[in-house]
């Protein structure tokens, strides 16, 4: 199994970021992933369930959770799009492996980031939803202090995503 | 985790006064397979009198309902809130629901001291398969037959509706029989619209519904008046100071320019115009809502989306204009009395911890 190449996840993300034209947070992750042609589905999952990404029938779906919070499903969404967008290869040898829908879950396992390709994609999703350019200019420069929770849940809440989300993000700001 | 199709079956349409006899709930696994059921009857209580009408439509004799072979409903209601408890979390779902099955539910529950909101909190989502299918024939009619009734208007009716879409129905206003011609017209629109299906699925959770609400600039409401749905592009212009879930939501047909030249006593006289351009939504209640990028034509009525998102850009950067259009709005409301029985007052508070605690006892 290849290491994880985080540096070409978040390049890949600031390529989409760069072809929507986004100038501001929250960054309109539903209207990305619709407009790469990718079926955005809700559906009740279980709890330690995030979401899923698969191809059925030459067509990309991204499965969310219906259940969860909207910044958590936000991150789902945006970890999933990162399976079609850099994992295409994996997700379709994958469709025939199982035959069916269930290919790539959120588990446990890949929030812990322990699997390249979920490395790879929280890297990602990290970049899509806060991307650097604009929390440089949301924290002024000047950088924020990971203890601050106030400070961080005032970010998250700009940007729409968890302050777990936000924290990981602040912890690899370069 | 599953969806709860469900419906009940009372001695009559008030809600605290009437009472349910029969429930019954579908469970069923994300795609609409159904993995359980459960059905429950009560016995009548002695203190409340069914309306004929009710009668009538259950097609339920008196003596059935004081058999003393049934269940007390004190026991019902308990033995309901423990099948849902242990179906959540759960998108629950009936048809009218959440207008009157939900609000039934909640009273009694309300009424045999266990905490109100079972399908609100645990995690729970609810929706409603009436909007659904008002939506579905808004939409995209040719998805659903919608049948019409003596006038020539269109009907929503359960058993009609069913019928007219080749769902069998065999027991109209049996609670079990409803609940299952309910999944039945949901896995009909589920196959024929999904797109439509993935909002009422998503608009199901109350903290989607106030993040879509709250982030978006603008998006299309529907909203369903005698059986038509009307759309309006809106724009959120803030919470509703009198009910946390409630916002309110300006037309974007209205000329913004105007608004800000109006006196607040203008504005609260242009407010009350029927319809009024402001419209209030509950997040909790699964309203239907459309992204403006999903919108058709007919939706956005004769305005380009250019001029749409304009209108709500140039209001959500006006806050004093916003400010006082709530104001404006609010002013207008008659203080809400409250009733003089305790059957009424379900709405009047919440109990302490102690209570909710002794409440939530198995």
């Amino acid at each position: 199994m290849s290491a994880a190449d985080v540096q070409r996840a978040r390049e890949a993300a600031q390529a989409i970021l760069r072809e929507f034209g986004v100038t501001a947070p929250p960054v309109p992750i539903e209207r990305i992933v619709k407009s790469r042609k990718i079926n955005l589905q809700y559906a009740p999952l279980e709890e330690d369930l995030s979401g899923m990404a698969y191809i059925k029938d030459g067509v990309g779906i991204i499965g969310i959770n219906a259940l969860h919070h909207p910044n958590r499903q936000r991150f789902s969404a945006a970890h999933e799009l990162a399976h079609h967008v850099l994992h295409d290869e994996q997700i379709r040898q994958a469709v025939h492996v199982d035959k069916g829908i269930r290919v790539l879950f959120r588990d446990e396992i890949a929030s812990l980031g322990t699997e390249p390709m979920e490395i790879e994609a929280n890297a990602f999703a990290s970049e899509l939803l806060i991307p650097g350019e604009l929390l440089a200019i949301a924290v002024e420069g000047g950088g924020i202090d990971l203890e601050d929770e106030t400070g961080i849940e005032n970010l998250a809440r700009r940007f729409r995503v968890s302050p777990a989300a936000m924290r990981f993000r602040l912890s690899r700001m370069e | 985790m599953s969806f709860v199709f469900f419906d009940t079956e009372t001695t009559g349409l008030k809600h605290g006064f009437d009472q349910i006899l029969h429930f019954a709930a579908v469970r069923t696994d994300a795609d609409l397979n159904e993995v359980g059921r459960f059905e429950v009857r009560s016995r009548l209580m002695p203190h409340v009198l069914p309306h004929p009408s009710a009668l009538l439509t259950n097609a339920l004799p008196i003596e059935r309902l004081v058999d003393r072979a049934l269940e007390s409903h004190y026991v019902m209601i308990g033995r309901i809130r423990h099948a849902l408890l242990d179906a959540s979390p759960a998108i629950f779902v009936g048809f009218n629901s959440i207008r009157f099955d939900e609000e039934m539910l909640r009273h009694a529950l309300f009424q045999n001291l266990y905490p109100a909101y079972l399908t609100s909190n645990h995690r729970n989502c609810r929706a409603d398969a009436l909007s659904l299918m008002m939506a579905a024939d808004a939409v995209s009619p040719a998805q659903l037959v919608v049948p019409r009734n003596a006038d020539g208007g269109p009907t929503f009716r359960l058993p009609v509706l069913a019928a007219a879409n080749g769902i069998a129905h065999e027991r109209a206003h049996d609670a079990l029989s409803d609940a299952l011609a309910t999944l039945d017209l949901c896995r009909l629109v589920r196959a024929r619209s999904p797109d439509l299906w993935q909002r009422f699925v998503r608009f199901s959770n109350k903290s989607a519904v106030a993040f879509f609400v709250d982030s978006e600039e603008g998006f299309v409401l529907t909203e369903f008046y005698g059986a038509q749905a009307y759309h309006a592009p809106v724009t959120c212009i803030g919470s509703d100071p009198d009910q946390a879930n409630g916002r309110l939501c300006l037309s974007l047909h209205e000329d913004i320019a105007g608004l800000a030249a109006m006196t607040d006593a203008e504005l609260a006289f242009h407010l009350s115009a029927k319809p009024s351009p402001m419209r209030r939504l509950r997040v909790n209640a699964a309203p239907t809502l459309t992204a403006l990028y999903d919108a058709s034509d007919a939706m956005l009525d004769g305005v380009t989306l250019d001029e749409i998102e304009e209108r709500a850009r140039r209001l959500q950067n006006d806050a004093g204009l916003r400010a006082r259009l709530v104001a404006a709005y609010v002013a207008r409301r008659e203080p809400y009395p409250v009733s003089p029985h305790l059957e009424g007052r379900l709405y009047n508070g919440f109990p302490g911890p102690e209570d909710e605690a002794r409440g939530e006892v198995p």
